[in-house]
């Protein structure tokens, strides 16, 4: 193999593709990223078996062929190299990095023992959306997901592609995000599968900037995401493909509460900051507390620790209902209020020990449901 | 040599021919689906194990076969979608303690099988009063539908029925994924033949039962008396256990107890093991409390562990209920346990219950329900078989567990003879002396009685 590349092409290659090799003791393999050379371009990909990334860039390809090289110490060189080209060859087992006066020798490993990433099948149900719409939905409930040990299936998000849009949902059992975004004009593929976290990690920070739109694939065992850029100056392409979680996700709508002895509207800067600082002083159980007061329109928010002391304050707020005493996890309730894009917050109660529904006002489809603290 | 035996043949001579790691990483959770037609269809976990075992094995895999059963023409290779194993995650953060913050209830079962994931036999504490149903449902774990079957377990009101019958169905889930399980309690499944008769979709009720590979019915007695729901029942034992699937049953007493229940089916009942569960003694309630306390990362002393298991004698689930009032009270007082004096007060109100002293009324009360009575036919007059037997059981309870007078037992049942009360309770504790089935049923009764 012997190619001549743009070094900025290799760097976000190798920068994106990193992100799925794994340290795996077993199978070293897995701490590989492979380069492979043919017609006019070089493909870098690599993968931890649960998901895997292939990046596609423009190269001069002078002799076609691959090779297997340690993913960090790469990646490292590459990000260190000043020269606009490089040449990258294999010589006598070696991948050889040339940089004008910059020479570097890297043993490699066999490209004959690289997993070999599954690639489209050809029965795919498909569906294109814009990439900044679909990652922006995902990031509003990635964080969500809680490792279950007893539950594989809500340790990933739960992506449901409906005519109009798509659905993501996520839970760790203690609280449950929704986010839908719309397609610009109904489709007709509907379609449903549970993506690691993990997944929806990467898929956010790679695709989360790009422009243009990307294309999801579905079989029964897998997805992939693919994104390739249209002019043909600087084409990149970029594949993931990702195992989906079996099993059935929960049916949440049934957690999601629909009546309310107890509703309060707020602004979403003010809350979060109270919610702060009334952190500082909760106790071991991360817990505070929530009066809402109906005959002082308003909400208080207090919090109190054995050693640290006691803090509280009172929230002019739009409140209907009676009045009511609930604590909750700071940290559960300040994701929810951060997680939401809009202003001003509706929050509806069900009583002290029952779920409580958080949505932005307006327009935003997005809601979170948590459960409280035992007082 | 069956399809099993073939891939472990065809594994034994493939660990020469690959490196360990790679063996481990591709070979790992394969199996023979089915062979058709010299096809032969082999599962793997994930489309990596799928490439890498067409583009790179294939010809070794293809030739070890070979070599074991010459009819293969042709491998393939498909992802199976099975059930999910858990992994093992790290613990979950302190302060996520499940009592404190609380959980949305739908998630605490798995829908498919209806089984809580928490019970577990790990947390399951073994005495004498539950070694035989423990050592059953362990031996049924190992090997289901063909040891004990159906295994009938019956006992009490929390002494860990539920807790057993449940890590029982967790345990054949964790060993074999694949196991279809239904565990059901008597009253869902008569709501579900109820609707499946309403809606018009019997059949499709049926299929969904007679699928399974494990059933499991909690509280058999409260079909007592729901002619249809035992019919249901009755032909889903059958197709099930003819087909060789397990079947489990609990119950508050033993078959033969349960009144207004059909013959054909308490026979069934009768035909496997049937397993009891007594009352836990001293040093295993000892235990319990102790299990617990490492849940709850709490310690006591020991003469409060004294206090609580020589108080709460019939009830695993209010020593429970001892131990979490208790925590709650440390937890409140920034870990500080309570001592012996403070644990006493805390303890007032759940030992001193007075639902657990006997009364007239409740003893009555237990009897006419135990065997499915109301109350009145008790005092009434009737001299009817099935009223005559329970009225003495209710005498003898009076007069052994209240001490009442024969007159004042004779006044109570309608202005009977003193006579009558004195015939009942000595023929009462003659049966006894012979018959273990009424020992069993009067244990059961004053169970309800004192746990009530």
């Amino acid at each position: 193999m012997k190619i001549q590349i743009l070094k900025e092409s290799l760097k976000q290659a190798i920068g994106v593709v990193e992100k799925a090799t794994a340290k795996n003791p077993t199978l070293p393999i897995l701490e590989a990223v492979s380069l492979v050379a043919d017609k006019n371009s070089l493909e870098v990909s690599g993968t931890d078996l649960e998901m895997g990334i292939r990046y596609r860039v423009l190269a001069k390809v002078e002799r076609e062929g691959g090779v297997a090289v340690p993913a960090r110490l790469f990646s490292q060189l590459v990000g260190a190299l000043l020269e606009k080209e490089i040449t990258l060859s294999l010589v006598a087992g070696e991948l050889r990095v040339e940089a004008k006066d910059q020479q570097t020798n890297i043993k490699t490993l066999s490209l004959e023992e690289f997993p070999i990433i599954p690639s489209l099948q050809g029965n795919e149900e498909a569906i294109e959306i814009e990439a900044d719409v679909f990652c922006g939905g995902l990031s509003q409930v990635v964080s969500i997901p809680g490792q279950s040990q007893t539950r594989p299936e809500i340790s990933g998000i739960f992506v449901s592609i409906q005519k109009e849009g798509i659905k993501f949902a996520a839970t760790d059992s203690f609280r449950l995000a929704e986010k839908m975004v719309n397609f610009p004009k109904p489709q007709s593929t509907e379609a449903s599968f549970i993506l690691p976290q993990k997944t929806a990690k990467e898929l956010v920070s790679i695709f989360g900037d790009l422009e243009g739109k990307i294309k999801i694939y579905i079989s029964p065992t897998q997805v992939l995401f693919e994104y390739s850029t249209k002019e043909e100056a600087g084409k990149i392409s970029i594949q993931i493909v990702s195992r989906v979680i079996e099993g059935e996700y929960p049916a949440y709508q049934e957690i999601i509460p629909t009546e309310f002895g107890v509703k309060v509207q707020v602004p979403k800067q003010e809350i979060i900051s109270r919610v702060k600082a009334a952190a500082v002083f909760s106790g071991k159980m991360e817990d505070i507390k929530l009066v809402v007061d109906p005959k002082k329109k308003g909400l208080e928010i207090s919090a109190e620790s054995q050693d640290a002391g006691r803090h509280s304050s009172f929230l002019k707020a739009a409140v209907t209902g009676k009045h009511l005493e609930i604590s909750f996890n700071w940290r559960f309730l300040l994701e929810g209020f951060s997680n939401i894009k809009g202003e001003e917050v509706d929050i509806g109660f069900g009583g002290e020990d029952a779920p409580v529904l958080m949505r932005p006002l307006g327009k935003e489809q997005y809601l979170y449901v948590v459960m409280p603290v035992k007082a | 040599m069956n399809k099993d035996e073939l891939w472990q043949a065809t594994l034994a001579q493939l660990q020469f021919k690959i490196s360990p790691a790679n063996f481990a990483t591709w070979l790992k959770n394969t199996f023979i689906l089915s062979k058709k037609e010299g096809t032969l269809f082999v599962s793997v976990p994930n489309n990596f194990s799928k490439e890498w075992l067409e583009h790179k094995y294939n010809k070794i895999i293809f030739h070890a076969i070979k070599s074991l059963d010459n009819e293969v023409k042709e491998i393939r290779y498909t992802v199976e979608r099975s059930r999910p194993k858990p992994k093992e995650a790290p613990s979950q953060p302190v302060s996520l303690r499940e009592e404190d913050q609380m959980e949305f209830p739908e998630f605490k079962v798995d829908r498919s099988t209806n089984l809580n994931p928490r019970y577990s036999f790990d947390n399951f504490i073994v005495g004498g009063f539950n070694e035989l149903a423990h050592a059953a449902s362990l031996a049924i774990v190992k090997a289901p539908g063909s040891v004990y079957n159906p295994l009938f377990i019956y006992g009490g009101v929390g002494l860990g029925k539920t807790h057993l019958l449940q890590a029982v169905g967790n345990q054949i889930i964790k060993e074999s994924p694949q196991k279809k399980l239904k565990y059901i309690s008597s009253e869902l499944f008569t709501s579900g033949v109820v609707s499946a008769i309403r809606n018009k979709n019997v059949d499709a009720f049926r299929s969904m039962y007679r699928e399974l590979d494990v059933l499991i019915v909690e509280d058999v007695q409260f079909l007592a008396g729901k002619d249809k729901t035992q019919e249901e029942l009755f032909h889903t034992f059958n197709t099930l256990y003819e087909a060789g699937k397990q079947i489990i049953f609990s119950s508050d007493r033993p078959p033969k107890a349960i009144p207004a229940l059909e013959e054909r089916l308490r026979s069934r009942f009768e035909g496997g093991m049937i397993a009891d569960i007594s009352l836990p003694d001293y040093e295993t309630r000892i235990a319990i409390l102790r299990t617990k306390m490492q849940e709850k990362e709490i310690t006591l002393e020991n003469e409060v562990l004294d206090y609580i298991a020589s108080h709460i004698q019939r009830n695993i689930r209010e020593l429970e209920g001892a131990l979490n009032r208790l925590t709650a009270f440390s937890r409140l007082n920034s870990g500080k346990a309570p001592a012996f004096v403070e644990a006493k007060a805390l303890l007032r109100t759940v030992i001193q219950n007075p639902n657990r002293v006997a009364s007239p009324k409740k003893i009555l009360q237990s009897v006419a329900e135990f065997y499915d009575l109301k109350e009145k036919d008790l005092l009434a007059l009737s001299r009817k078989q099935e009223v005559v037997r329970p009225r003495q059981i209710a005498m003898y309870l009076l007069r052994e567990d209240l001490k009442g007078s024969y007159p004042f037992i004779g006044k109570r049942f309608g202005g009977k003879d003193h006579t009558t009360a004195i015939y009942a309770c000595v023929k009462i504790a003659k049966e006894l002396e012979v018959s273990e089935i009424l020992v069993d049923e009067i244990a059961l009764i004053r169970q309800r009685i004192y746990s009530g």
